[in-house]
């Protein structure tokens, strides 16, 4: 189970520095998740410290939660929580830190979120210039003409 | 290097984390994004200089930094240090840093029947399902779920909907691209749908995938009339086949073929040891086909592995004039029919055959409410398909659909009613962009 992963690791803890400089320190087998940690530890076996240079303290903070309590009712409520700026800045660190099970829980949510919104919606979301021109737009409308109804209102 | 969002200088724009050593700037942005809340500024994202500013000057900043970011060669190097200059335009927003590939993951996750909203977005966008990497994700993550085709011709234009239990939605989905000719649904499996129809005197088949709008006519039989006929799909080989049986108007026995998409052809096998008179009910799982044959009522099976008919002597339940075979997920085989059809006592029940006991086992019997409501008058026709272990109902008459979830045991209507009364034909479908035609 996630709780166990802490108790029945070796008593190796390893230091995570955040990019604004927070310190965490974690359980080895709880950092190995991460495999970009791993991959550091591979290579520099004796370090201590590790910095996460991509990575906020606010947000490291909720990865490494999301390590030790994962399980599938905890990652139905996990995204709840955040807003969308944060969730992209989660699934880049979770893309980064390289956390399969986080990046797909946060790409889930995110296409949940926006499923059911319109273009523009979308558009404002991921700031995304139309350049579409107006015709372009109109025909692709048409063309799928049935894919627009019952949009949720932004 | 293209990326999802405004600028197209995003390397320029970016301000790179001092102790980073390796950073790739290729078709996949694999930012090393310094962003954080606002800290009063006002914008979503603060400036990079003002970052640049206030960071701590941490003491790994002097240190070589090994960051490996996921999927990096260590050999690419890129000029980091590109410090943004309060002039350069700044994404106001971080999401337009989004690397391609994760946007991919993302919307790879929206319903498909969504994806086509989302290509209005921008160009980019637009040929997102032209995109391999969008493909392979798409290929990889869960299917949608079970949705249900209702398909009907009237006179000239096909009017078909479809109903996706995921987002208990009806979807009225365009089917103008195929032929006038094609007219009859055969059925649907690994998300290709197969229809029949003459084209002047000769039988055609195709299939098609209705999300990408491909269609393809098949070659035609050796034995070439109107059949009865199946469609499976082998997901994991990218292949499907086609089985044709008996001949549907003069219930004539030809020899039993086989399409074969890898190669491209008809293979003849067996004729089926007929019987009098074949039913137009078939099933097909786990390699074998499955046939319902009437008078006496029974059942055969052919075996796709070694190309022969088998009679399976599991004795029908009393009372029943014909039933429907439905295949369940595996071994699963159901038989599901009406009983007592001119007394009081009618019903609608299922059986499930036990395989090892060659015997049907009632498992479920349609509850009255539902049954009175989904036949108005007792001897209507009803019409039966299944996926996995969800069977639908539709009434003749009366446009309405019934789902059942063996496993679960709850029975629940399909809402709205684009079942067009008589004249439709249905079956379940799964919307998936790479089901090849081919």
């Amino acid at each position: 189970m996630a709780e166990e992963k802490s108790q029945a690791s070796s008593s190796k803890m390893l230091t995570l520095k955040a990019s604004d400089g927070v310190l965490f320190e974690v359980e080895l087998n709880i950092a190995k998740e991460m495999k970009t940690v791993q991959a550091y530890i591979d290579d520099c076996e004796d370090i201590e410290t590790i910095p996460i240079p991509n990575v906020l303290g606010k947000h490291l903070a909720i990865v490494i939660e999301y390590i030790k309590k994962t399980n599938e009712e905890y990652d139905a409520e996990f995204e709840k929580q955040w807003n969308m700026d944060d969730l992209q800045l989660l699934l880049l660190a979770a893309n980064y830190l390289n956390i399969s099970g986080l990046q797909e829980c946060l790409c889930k949510a995110i296409a949940k979120r926006i499923e059911n919104k319109s273009p523009e919606y979308v558009r404002k979301v991921f700031n995304i210039e139309n350049d579409h021109s107006p015709e372009e737009e109109a025909k692709l409308r048409k063309e799928y003409k049935w894919a627009f109804e019952g949009v949720d209102k932004d | 290097m293209n990326c999802v969002g405004q600028s197209s200088e995003l390397g320029s724009s970016l301000s790179i984390v001092e102790s980073v050593e390796n950073v790739v700037f290729g078709g996949d942005v694999r930012c090393c994004i310094q962003a954080s809340p606002p800290r009063g500024n006002g914008s979503r994202n603060t400036s990079p200089m003002g970052r640049v500013g206030s960071r701590n000057t941490s003491p790994s900043r002097q240190k070589v930094v090994k960051t490996k970011p996921r999927g990096l060669d260590e050999e690419t190097h890129a000029t980091f240090g590109k410090v943004v200059h309060a002039d350069v335009q700044m994404e106001d927003n971080i999401w337009a840093m989004l690397p391609e590939d994760l946007l991919h993951e993302i919307l790879a996750r929206v319903p498909p029947f969504l994806i086509f909203r989302l290509r209005s977005v921008c160009k980019r966008w637009n040929l997102l399902l032209q995109d391999s990497s969008f493909l392979k994700f798409h290929s990889s993550v869960p299917s949608h779920g079970p949705c249900v085709l209702s398909f009907c011709k009237n006179s000239v234009i096909p009017q078909c909907s479809v109903y996706s239990l995921p987002l208990k939605t009806w979807y009225r989905m365009c089917f103008t691209f195929l032929p006038h000719w094609a007219i009859w649904l055969i059925g649907s499996s690994g998300g290709l749908v197969c229809f029949s129809g003459c084209e002047g005197p000769t039988f055609y088949i195709l299939v098609c995938n209705p999300l990408t709008q491909t269609w393809r006519k098949l070659p035609c039989m050796h034995f070439n009339q109107q059949r009865q006929l199946i469609m499976v799909v082998d997901r994991s080989d990218q292949s499907f086949k086609v089985i044709a049986t008996n001949d549907i108007c003069s219930d004539k026995s030809f020899p039993t073929e086989i399409y074969d998409s890898k190669e491209d052809r008809w293979s003849v096998h067996q004729r089926m040891p007929a019987s009098n008179l074949c039913s137009s009910k078939m099933a097909y799982c786990d390699s074998r086909l499955y046939f319902e044959t009437l008078s006496p009522l029974g059942l055969m099976m052919y075996r796709l592995d070694i190309n022969c008919w088998e009679h399976i002597p599991a004795k029908f339940p009393r009372s029943l004039l014909d039933g429907y075979l439905v295949a369940g997920t595996q071994k699963r085989l159901f038989l599901v029919g009406r009983i007592g059809l001119y007394s009081t006592l009618q019903s609608i029940k299922i059986w499930e055959l036990d395989h090892a006991k060659i015997l049907w086992v009632e498992i479920s019997r349609m509850p009255p409410k539902y049954f009175r409501s989904l036949l108005r008058l007792s001897a209507e026709r009803f019409e039966c398909f299944g996926l996995d272990n969800l069977i639908c109902f539709t009434s003749y008459n009366q446009g309405k659909g019934l789902l059942f979830d063996v496993d679960k045991k709850i029975w629940s209507w399909i809402g709205g009613s684009a079942f067009q009364s008589y004249n439709n034909q249905a079956c379940f479908y799964e919307p998936r962009f790479d089901a090849s035609i081919y």
